[in-house]
């Protein structure tokens, strides 16, 4: 899905037939390694909903995640440069820098007040969200990444998401669901795998 | 590593939950530019970043925009030139040393025939002025030897205040220091100004009490310049009591950056 550009750059193998941001979003990129505003202007515009969205989703404050996104574009600007297609699609680039930042808000906040996702907050964070005015291949990537997600088994979806979202660390996750540690690291795993399979070129997703 | 483990590993290393041995082996294998490994984190980052789209957009504050690019440095100066660059400085400092002929010329000039006019026929109020005159010429050549030096620098003093002028320092190792400025405000009655040199470490060091001219101008030479400005931080300037005070009693009100 995000990684087209790769193929289409010839920098790395085409793995999707998806179509995705990544070509306008890695000129932008560029472009503001080269100090043009406008660029990120349009990175911005392009992006915003989704990066304060996964700053949101983390924090569950609406200030703090203002101030993240703000960093966010911040550190884009002054690090664009330092992009390269080993780091990620652009796309994949800028979300996980967004998370990066917004855990980082989140562990110097000191408390993660329960925002680790639960099996309802999985359920909730699936239905909705994406309108007309975003991008179609938001839309079809969070469509799929969602239906994806859907294949797993509801442990598996949930130790995801609470490492993704959370930033918790194994024994974090083992402790707060009672669960052994080897569990929690074999279901990450193997739920891992399983998003892989379904989201790789080829696979629909059921 | 089989290329399963080498997914999964990598995929946990996005997560941050890679540890212990396995970490140090991936980071091995990253740190020594293996292409296998290079491809295989690139398609990680790619999964895991998806992960983000199981959450909802939601509109920014419509402020924040603004904010972000209101906030951006603004493009990068031109970088500045060597300031040891002789040949460059040449041209620079013939045309400052002109500029400051012309100035103190002109203001001589003026300063001399408007009190020649009012002390006609006062001889000695001429002689005294005459006197005043060759001191200021001796004043000048010492300015521009030091304006005019192939090593001279350009130190500028500002002053956190926007409507205060912008201080001039000249500085030449052999040949010495000279501030300039011109719409200087006088200080207060009973006090001065005190021109400091200050170290990178320790107490600033005096570099002389001035006072502006009447109409503003300001040519002070430090008689005695016991500090060394090279390898200093900055110079300053203070409001002090009337002679000066031996470290300043005030908050410096004009300060400028030596550099190296």
């Amino acid at each position: 899905m995000w990684m087209l550009l790769m193929s289409v750059l010839g920098m790395g193998p085409r793995r999707t037939a998806s179509p995705g941001p990544d070509d306008d979003w890695y000129q932008w990129i560029e472009g503001v390694a080269r100090g043009e505003q406008q660029a990120l202007s349009k990175l911005y515009d392009q992006s915003s909903r989704v990066v304060y969205g996964i700053a949101l989703r983390i924090l569950g404050d609406e200030a703090d995640a203002e101030e993240v996104t703000l960093d966010v574009y911040n550190q884009v600007w002054r690090i664009a440069r330092d992009y390269s297609p080993d780091r990620g699609a652009p796309s994949s680039w800028l979300i996980m820098l967004a998370r990066s930042r917004a855990l980082d808000r989140l562990r110097a906040r000191g408390r993660r007040r329960g925002r680790e996702t639960t099996l309802d907050s999985v359920g909730e964070a699936a239905t909705g969200g994406y309108g007309p005015d975003d991008a179609a291949y938001f839309k079809l990537a969070a469509e799929k990444i969602r239906s994806a997600m859907t294949s797993l088994s509801p442990e598996q979806r949930q130790l995801i998401e609470m490492s993704f979202f959370g930033g918790l660390s194994h024994s974090e996750m083992a402790e707060r669901l009672g669960q052994p540690l080897g569990t929690v690291k074999t279901r990450i795993r193997s739920g891992m795998s399983r998003l892989r399979e379904m989201m790789s070129a080829g696979k629909e997703v059921q | 590593m089989e290329r399963e483990t080498l997914r999964s590993h990598c995929d946990a290393y996005v997560l941050g939950l890679l540890d212990g041995e396995e970490l140090r082996e991936l980071e091995a294998l990253i740190n020594k530019g293996d292409p296998e490994t290079k491809t295989a984190l690139r398609e990680s980052i790619d999964l895991v970043a998806q992960i983000a789209l199981t959450s909802n957009p939601a509109d920014p504050p419509a402020l924040l925009r603004p904010k972000i690019m209101n906030a951006l440095p603004k493009p990068a100066e031109a970088p500045p030139q060597r300031k040891r660059n002789v040949l460059s400085f040449a041209g620079w400092a013939v045309a400052a040393g002109l500029a400051l002929v012309a100035f103190l010329g002109y203001q001589s000039a003026n300063m001399y025939s408007s009190r020649l006019a009012r002390a006609e026929g006062e001889l000695r109020e001429a002689r005294q002025e005459a006197a005043g005159l060759r001191a200021e010429s001796r004043l000048m050549k010492r300015v521009m030897a030091i304006v005019m030096a192939r090593d001279t620098r350009l130190i500028r003093l500002a002053s956190a205040e926007p409507e205060r002028p912008q201080f001039r320092a000249f500085w030449s190792q052999p040949t010495g220091l000279v501030l300039t400025g011109v719409n200087v405000t006088a200080p207060q009655s009973g006090r001065t100004m005190q021109l400091w040199v200050v170290p990178k470490a320790g107490n600033p060091v005096s570099a002389g009490v001035f006072q502006p001219a009447a109409d503003g101008q300001v040519v002070h030479i430090p008689e005695s310049l016991t500090a060394a400005i090279e390898g200093s931080a900055a110079l300053a300037i203070s409001d002090e009591p009337e002679g000066g005070s031996p470290q300043p009693t005030t908050k410096p009100v004009w300060v400028g950056a030596i550099g190296d």
